[in-house]
């Protein structure tokens, strides 16, 4: 019987939904038809704006193309029995926390399938679906997004199905919440999630990488009555499930060898009845041009692909760490704001100093370099080098700056985005006074004239990973403070307030502190799913080591379009 | 605004040309006949043609033949004005030795009539997902270099691929075939894929050749599925149900055929020597 509805009515199906359709050709969600009621429910809302979620920076690049990809990934072993939302439009819950975090805490801790089987393994749909505020989710639990759920997950964790079972969901209004899930969940947070770009490979590197994929999907009738092993392929007629139909999932492996363009495989959570024992294999190339939803349609390149990671609470200790050389370096900034004075409209000065609070000297013979990088808050992919100062000792007597095709990895000509010296830091020191005796240093810079959107800036020491540092998280040192900076044409604001100044509110003082400060760190109250600085330095060096970073450097050192900086100390009053 | 024999014909022409930069003219014929008219183009290039063109103009003046020989098609090439929308396409075509250089779309199409495509090239995709021909289908000795996406297609009358090459993947995913499937002498040089296919009278892909896999996974066959002296790579008939024969005389298969799941209620199956 199921088979004779999958199959002979899907041409049926196509004609009367294509005739029902003809009329309307402009797909707007107020045109959308009643749908039948349906055996399953859906429930993601489509609402989301994937373009507002950093997009993932690290995955590994598997020489680029991604050829040296393993054949198969297969992550459902890590996932709990698979789920039943039942009659209820929690299917975000049940992608992101059932299946996503219960498989990361899998992973992350080794778990078993027998372990899994418990419910105290599992994260609970319930409780997520309860936690989201009231104004962004359906009545009756009656659909939610990704980005408010993954908030939830981010900001108050999810509890154990444990502590909260999948049942008496009620209104799942949030005045259900009580004290006792809310300690439990706080032991189960996310530390960050990203969006995956929409491309096989992209989605590929995640699940070799041991991390699975949430899927935002627009559904058709072929979809809701799958039963077969088969891979699905291709979009059928909506006439049952309707035109606006989108429902959350977990991507949970793949193989090259399965269907005609090899597929990933999908865990739903409609019970072990649908599909293929509650898993549906999806094409890889319908899986990118079909089947995964781009909700905003202003930028329909951003699907709905979301990786979590998770906070582990305790930090993973490195059995085997690399031998610290001693040097640890930390940069600090007392202001940096704009002076057309100096230059022009983008010109800008900064009042800074690069302190090491380590053991050993930081030596000009490493040849090492601080740069003031600007990266975009949404894709950091998208930076570029403001200015980049390097240190080298064979480039004349000690305490020497100079601004002139010295940079060995540059051709020769001007260095108009840098300065290279002949200084070393000692142990215990910084560079001002090193440099010029002096308390701090002023370096004059323009910004990018060609610069629009949201974008942060930092300063980042070590930039090129020559010293091996006890820690890197003080490496980098944020202008812009609690909220990205953005610009137009190389001019910055503050999204609502015209304020381009940074000044400092610290102790100076906090500068050879090797503790987290507000300024080391674009992870804040407002702006907690921000990149880290763990990310922003890995992405740093796994540029580094493709080459790309001395690409930046290089463009920006010899942009003779640019106007040249200045370099200078600055005296104790 | 190109000359006309006829305000009929002017207005099939205009249909086209209205996408067509260089405008057919020297190379076509029209004559009319009882049922309506015949329209034929020898050697010619359309660049953005819209076939759908055609269908405009049979609304109004009853063409029921259009033949294309040797012609290239530049650009994509859509039956229809609309995506994922489905339309009816009353007239019957007739391509022979056409070159498609790019995307041949036609998913969501409901050919009234025959549709023949003999010894063409495909250089891009062909989209015929959701599409149902009435009449008779004809993809004869043609070349796909691209993808041939068929799923979910139904035909209800002849069909017919023999001798076909497809070097992009060939995906027949839940397609009808209320006639005998003809994949005879075609060859597969990426995968191939029949899952959830009805093969009411069978298939016929005696003398194919695969180099990548076939996979007919969850198909229905009521009639003969012949594979004889057929030489493919990999053939996965999991949870198939076949109420006809299954012949695979004579046929090499490079791996075994995976059977899991599957049911053959006709008679005996004839395995290739190897399995």
């Amino acid at each position: 019987m199921k088979y004779f509805f999958t199959h002979q009515a899907w041409f049926g199906i196509s004609l009367l939904a294509s005739l029902a359709l003809f009329s309307s050709c402009d797909e707007t969600k107020k045109d959308d038809p009643n749908p039948t009621d349906s055996l399953y429910k859906t429930g993601w809302q489509a609402s989301d704006d994937p373009s507002t979620v950093p997009q993932s920076i690290n995955l590994p690049d598997f020489n680029g193309s991604g050829a040296n990809l393993p054949a198969s990934v297969d992550l459902s072993p890590f996932l709990p029995p698979i789920g039943d939302q039942g009659q209820y439009g929690t299917c975000v819950a049940w992608a992101a926390a059932y299946n996503c975090k219960s498989a990361i805490e899998a992973i992350k801790f080794g778990l078993t399938s027998a372990q899994l089987q418990s419910p105290s393994s599992q994260m609970s749909a319930k409780y997520l679906f309860t936690a989201l505020a009231n104004d962004k989710k359906g009545e009756n639990c009656n659909g939610t997004d990704f980005i408010p759920a993954m908030d939830v997950m981010l900001n108050q964790g999810v509890a154990t199905k444990a502590t909260v079972p999948y049942t008496n969901l009620g209104n799942c209004s949030q005045s259900s919440l009580n004290a006792s899930w809310n300690a439990d969940a706080a032991k189960h947070k996310i530390k960050y999630y990203r969006r995956i770009p929409p491309t096989v490979n992209d989605i590929k590197k995640a699940l070799s990488e041991k991390i699975p994929v949430v899927l935002g999907a627009k559904l058709d009738d072929s979809f809701m009555s799958w039963n077969s092993e088969s891979v699905y392929q291709f979009a059928t007629s909506t006439a049952q499930v309707g035109i606006h139909s989108y429902h959350a999932l977990c991507i949970v492996g793949y193989d090259n060898a399965r269907g005609p363009r090899g597929a990933f495989k999908v865990v739903n959570s409609w019970g072990n009845q649908w599909g293929a024992g509650g898993f549906i294999w999806v094409d890889y190339t319908f899986m990118i041009n079909g089947f995964g939803f781009a909700s905003n349609p202003n930028t329909p390149n951003d699907k709905n692909f979301f990786v979590a990671v998770n906070d582990d609470q305790k930090p993973t200790v490195d059995p085997n760490p690399p031998a610290a050389t001693g040097v640890d370096l930390a940069p600090w900034i007392d202001a940096d704001y704009s002076d057309p004075s100096a230059g022009g409209p983008t010109f800008r000065k900064m009042e800074f100093n690069v302190y090491n609070i380590g053991t050993q000297p930081a030596s000009a013979s490493s040849k090492w370099g601080y740069a003031y990088i600007y990266y975009n808050a949404y894709n950091a992919n998208d930076y570029g080098i403001v200015f980049y100062d390097n240190f080298d000792n064979t480039i004349g007597p000690y305490r020497t700056i100079s601004d002139e095709n010295l940079y060995p990895a540059e051709p020769p000509s001007p260095a108009y985005g840098g300065f290279t010296i002949n200084c070393n830091i000692p142990a215990d020191n910084d560079l001002a006074s090193e440099l010029f005796n002096d308390i701090g240093i002023v370096r004059t810079y323009p910004m990018p004239s060609s610069l629009n959107g949201e974008y942060y800036l930092v300063l980042a020491v070590d930039v090129t990973d020559k010293f091996t540092e006890s820690e890197e998280s003080n490496n980098l040192f944020y202008t812009t403070e609690q909220f990205p900076k953005f610009f137009s044409n190389g001019v910055g604001s503050r999204r609502n307030v015209f304020a381009d100044h940074f000044k400092n509110a610290l102790s100076k003082a906090d500068a050879k502190s090797a503790k987290p400060n507000l300024y080391r760190t674009a992870v804040n109250p407002t702006h907690r799913n921000a990149y880290t600085p763990e990310e922003i330095i890995g992405f740093l060096k796994k540029e580094a080591r493709s080459g790309r970073l001395a690409q930046q450097i290089a463009f920006a050192r010899t942009n003779k379009s640019a106007s040249k900086g200045t370099l200078k100390g600055i005296h104790a009053k | 605004m190109p000359n006309s024999r006829t305000g009929v014909l002017g207005l099939l022409i205009w249909s086209l040309t209205l996408f067509s930069c260089a405008a057919p003219s020297a190379n076509q014929n029209a004559e009319s006949g009882k049922d309506g008219f015949k329209v034929a183009y020898n050697q010619q290039k359309f660049s953005q043609a819209d076939v759908f063109g055609i269908l405009a103009a049979n609304k109004g003046t009853g063409i029921f033949l259009a033949e294309f020989d040797q012609c290239t098609f530049t650009s994509n090439i859509r039956f229809g004005p609309l995506a994922h929308v489905f339309q009816s396409f009353a007239a019957s075509c007739i391509f022979r030795n056409c070159t498609f250089e790019g995307d041949l779309e036609a998913d969501m199409t409901f050919f009234q009539g025959q549709i023949s495509f003999g010894k063409c090239r495909f250089k891009k995709n062909v989209n015929f997902q959701n599409a149902v021909f009435a009449g008779p289908a004809g993809f004869r000795e043609c070349t796909f270099d691209g993808d041939a996406m068929f799923q979910n297609t139904v035909f209800w009358k002849e069909n017919n691929w023999m001798g076909s090459h497809f070097y992009g993947v060939g995906l027949f995913q839940a397609a009808r075939f209320m006639e005998k499937a003809q994949f005879g002498n075609v060859v597969f040089h990426a995968n191939a894929d029949f899952s959830l296919t009805r093969l009411e009278e069978g298939i016929a892909m005696e003398y194919a050749r695969s180099e990548g896999r076939v996979d007919f996974t969850d198909a229905r066959s009521m009639g003969l599925m012949s594979f004889r002296s057929s030489v493919l790579k990999q053939v996965n008939m999991s949870q198939i149900r076949s109420y006809g024969p299954v012949r695979f005389g004579q046929a090499e298969v490079a791996d075994s055929i995976v059977k899991k799941g599957a049911r053959f209620l006709g008679d005996l199956p004839e395995w290739p020597a190897k399995n």
